[in-house]
């Protein structure tokens, strides 16, 4: 028999837990519904990660960004200028992971200050991705290197299997990873399933995909990314 | 649950909710506690559950699914809770002072503690899975989705779970595994 799969075993532990307690305390209902009138409901589909208060070093950095952009935007729209059509998009290119993205003008940028250690996870607001914002919405787009002697299909795989327990905010999948493309280059994308305390459902799409020695990832929400990877280039 | 109380109480009928949570809280606070192991802690990730669900309410797509919507906040509550109280856990040791008992007592008296003892070790994830699948008796499938996890990753959980259960109660002296399990 396989010692995993003992029904002594097994019975044990569900006669053990069965003797905890099956009642709330008396007062708990009346707490919660107390606290019920105080508390709106909320109506819409919030972005799946808790965001940080941003360090001072990257507000002034997302403040010079949101400056320039202002500025593109102001330049675009000058008297004179033959534009046709609705608002032109502004670039945005990483210093630190060299692609370039299309922007609209009401978008913010935090651009990565740190490099993005390999075999690390991505999490939110930290300072080794490039950070996009708009409407209370967020993505990101970072790049690690390629350990050597790692394969591309290697790097995807192992970011799959870092990716399969992806804890935090969010559960799991909504999507398997399927094959797709971002601009040239060979991607997988996934959905994922996010659910917390602060949020009923939000998804998420996530999009890896190695450029030459670098892995690139663009995860956060689904049409920011959508966006981002779209007009995502390299040189 | 009755489907038309979840429409109302998404639609912002207090006293709806209120009958939901009267439904509910029982079942909360005994899936939290098993999870948690700690009654105070288990009170406040059912508060939050609850309060959650009532703020979350108008997001829920089906009325259907309020349930294991439910059931999800009550086990993502408990790893919130576990995680900010991670650090502060300390180990103690409690010293008895009970008079002596019968061989036999004591004896499941031991391994009780040894199975609680082990049980604490296991991640707020592998406890949920254990739970949900031992006390509450879902299949890993309902449990996959109730959690919205892959279904080979609640296998793992479990997996890895049991076998790191095993484990513990069979270094202990006077392990819960008996000499007639172990050879099987």
């Amino acid at each position: 028999m396989n010692r995993l799969n003992d029904p002594l075993f097994d019975s044990r532990i569900a006669d053990w837990l069965e003797d905890d307690a099956n009642r709330a305390p008396g007062h708990m209902l009346d707490t919660i519904l107390a606290a019920v009138p105080s508390i709106s409901q909320r109506r819409h589909l919030p972005t799946p990660w808790r965001f940080n208060p941003m360090p001072n070093s990257l507000r002034l950095a997302a403040a010079a960004v949101v400056g320039v952009i202002a500025l593109g935007v102001i330049y675009m729209n000058l008297p004179g200028r033959d534009d046709v059509g609705g608002p032109q998009p502004t670039t945005f290119t990483s210093a630190l992971f060299g692609y370039t993205v299309d922007l609209q003008g009401s978008w913010t940028v935090t651009p990565a200050t740190e490099r993005w250690p390999a075999g690390s996870r991505l999490e939110p607001d930290q300072a080794d991705a490039d950070w996009f914002r708009l409407d209370g919405s967020a993505a990101a787009i970072a790049a690690q290197d390629i350990p050597e002697g790692t394969t591309a299909a290697g790097w995807l795989a192992r970011w799959e299997q870092i990716r399969e327990d992806i804890g935090g905010h969010c559960f799991g999948s909504a999507t398997p990873w399927t094959a797709t493309m971002v601009g040239d280059f060979e991607a997988r994308r996934i959905v994922w399933e996010c659910d917390n305390p602060e949020n009923a459902q939000s998804n998420w799409t996530e999009y890896v995909f190695p450029v030459s020695d670098m892995g690139f990832v663009i995860s956060g929400t689904p049409s920011l990314v959508e966006t981002l990877a779209a007009s995502f280039r390299t040189p | 649950v009755e489907s038309d109380l979840v429409q109302r109480a998404a639609r912002g009928d207090q006293e709806a909710f209120g009958a939901l949570a009267a439904q509910q809280v029982d079942r909360c606070y005994a899936l939290a506690v098993r999870i948690l192991r700690d009654p105070h802690r288990a009170q406040d990730a059912t508060q939050q559950a609850l309060l959650g669900a009532w703020r979350d309410l108008p997001n829920l797509r089906d009325p259907e699914r309020f349930d294991a919507w439910l059931r999800r906040l009550v086990v993502n509550a408990c790893y919130v809770e576990s995680r900010g109280h991670r650090r502060f856990v300390a180990r103690l040791q409690v010293l008895s002072f009970e008079p002596p008992i019968a061989p036999d007592v004591a004896r499941s008296v031991a391994a009780r503690d040894e199975l609680e003892r082990a049980f604490r070790e296991l991640s707020p994830e592998q406890r949920a899975v254990v739970v949900l699948h031992h006390h509450l008796g879902y299949p890993l499938t309902e449990i996959a989705e109730t959690l919205g996890i892959p279904d080979g990753t609640a296998r793992s959980r479990l997996h890895y779970a049991v076998r790191q259960l095993r484990t513990v109660l069979d270094a202990a002296p006077g392990s819960v595994a008996t000499s007639q399990e172990r050879s099987v």
